[in-house]
């Protein structure tokens, strides 16, 4: 017997857009401190001639899971432009007894995923909502001159299981890193809802 | 209505509404990280109570050779849980049915009723179900099948359901049927029937709808409505804002979009009509893109 497939699945790469920061934007300044107790200021970063990736995580958000736990996509794109040029940081935005809030649980998944960026804790989700960060993960990478040079989703399947065929962020990178546009630049993020603050 | 697995005598010729059903979620987050028992916070160790249950009715008898099968694909929801819309949405994604049969089935698309807004805090939009959700699908019979004979269809269903947090969850759902000469809807499934048609979007009415391009704006108004909602499909041109574009407390709607390519829209996807009756109206909305000069950028 074989397969004959129906389905109505629209996982993969949908046309729109959403609005919220868009390429060419100045990124919005932050300093917010990880669960090391280190402050991380965006701007020392951007003066020290690094491009930023910012990650919106939450540890048991199964889309999370997804990559930093079923697959490693998060540390293997971030490993794979290792070079000092690219800083991660990893951004959680769960407010105070939502999923996925508290230094303790955050510390303890940064181990479990075995995740060589920091996590920032944004309880207040001020951050988050400067950024318009909706899903985790939500990603950006902003670039030396403090512009937002990509704003979406890490790739393109939008569902919790399966992983992409193309990685947005890994592409949007390597373009940079070689001076050369980014072929894509804003596609629709995917996951959970960030856990914001009422 | 019975969405259980029911059999009726052979004898008679009535196996009816197979069904097959419920299997939950919870599950999903398989091997990997994350899952104490001891942390509240780990969606993992909520999964105790179902958030989803699924089921699916065919409406006819049997399965006729070179016939059509209409089967309603059920998604019972616990209490505070929802499932979301197949259109655009900020997070989740909408269920999905992936049915394994025999060569030569054919399958129509899946029919999605009208969902609900859920405006979350941090401005998240999502276009949501909540309680019940039934997908209608037609599904083509083969003509080559052999009157006396039995067919059964195994379809997989999938769905991330949330509340607060989200779940992931999937099912398979068996259906037998017995290949006819000639088949009937049951009083059953044709009530299901009815009733799953009576929430799904129709056309817009004759004369419901005016509309007008301004630059880049698309400005709709449906006289006597009370209040509009717009719910996009992926494939609607990129929106300024639909947040707040989005619902409208009158009976007009001014869609701002954004260009590409030289042109704004289309607007594609359902217009929520509520005129104060009993239940709101819900049309396909399918506005082709309008150019946009180079200055009117």
């Amino acid at each position: 017997m074989k397969l004959l497939t129906l389905c109505a699945l629209m996982l993969l790469t949908p046309v729109a857009v959403l609005a919220g920061l868009t390429p060419g934007d100045t990124a919005p300044e932050f300093t917010l401190t990880d669960t090391d107790g280190k402050e991380h200021n965006l701007q020392q970063y951007l003066q020290d001639g690094h491009v930023v990736v910012l990650e919106w995580f939450n540890p048991d958000c199964p889309f999370i899971k997804k990559h930093h736990a079923h697959a490693k996509t998060m540390n293997e794109t971030y490993a794979a432009v290792q070079d000092g040029k690219v800083v991660w940081l990893a951004i959680n935005s769960s407010a105070e007894g939502k999923q996925g809030y508290g230094l303790e649980r955050n510390r303890k998944a940064r181990l479990e995923y075995e995740m060589p960026m920091p996590v920032l804790l944004d309880p207040s989700g001020e951050v988050g909502r400067k950024y318009g960060a909706k899903t985790t993960p939500h990603m950006f990478i902003i670039t030396t001159d403090g512009k937002v040079e990509y704003n979406g989703a890490i790739d393109d399947n939008r569902s919790a299981d399966k992983l992409g065929q193309t990685n947005h962020v890994a592409q949007a990178l390597h373009a940079l890193l070689r001076d050369e546009a980014v072929p894509v630049s804003m596609t629709p993020p995917y996951g959970c809802s960030v856990k914001y603050a009422q | 209505m019975q969405w259980t697995a029911t059999t009726r005598s052979p004898r008679r010729f009535r196996i009816c509404l197979l069904l097959a059903v419920l299997l939950v979620t919870g599950c999903g987050d398989g091997a990997g990280g994350g899952n104490s028992n001891s942390d509240p916070a780990d969606e993992s160790s909520r999964a105790d109570a179902p958030a989803v249950a699924t089921s699916a009715l065919v409406v006819e008898t049997a399965a006729v050779p070179g016939g059509e099968l209409t089967v309603l694909w059920r998604f019972a929801m616990a209490d505070d849980w929802h499932l979301y819309w197949s259109g655009r949405n900020d997070s989740g994604y909408a269920p999905s049915v992936t049915l394994a049969t025999a060569p030569g089935w054919e399958t129509g698309p899946l029919r999605w009723p009208l969902p609900r807004r859920l405006v979350q805090a941090g401005d998240i939009l999502d276009h949501v179900y909540e309680g019940e959700l039934i997908l209608i699908q037609t599904l083509a019979v083969p003509a080559d099948l052999e009157v006396g004979s039995q067919v059964t269809l195994a379809a997989d269903l999938a769905w991330l359901a949330c509340r607060q947090e989200c779940v992931p969850g999937k099912a398979t759902v068996t259906l037998t049927l017995p290949v006819a000469g000639g088949t009937q809807r049951t009083s059953a499934g044709e009530a299901a029937l009815r009733q799953a048609e009576s929430l799904l979007p129709m056309a817009v009415p004759a004369g419901g709808l005016a509309f007008r391009w301004e630059g880049t704006t698309l400005n709709l108004n449906v006289p006597g409505a009370r209040t509009l909602e717009f719910y996009p499909a992926w494939e609607c041109g990129d929106l300024v804002d639909l947040l707040h574009d989005g619902e409208s407390a009158t009976d007009r709607l001014a869609l701002r979009f954004r260009t590409t390519a030289g042109q704004a829209g289309p607007a594609r996807g359902v217009l929520r009509v509520d005129s104060g009756g009993a239940a709101p109206a819900a049309w396909y909305l399918e506005i082709s893109p309008t150019s946009i000069p180079d200055s009117g950028g």
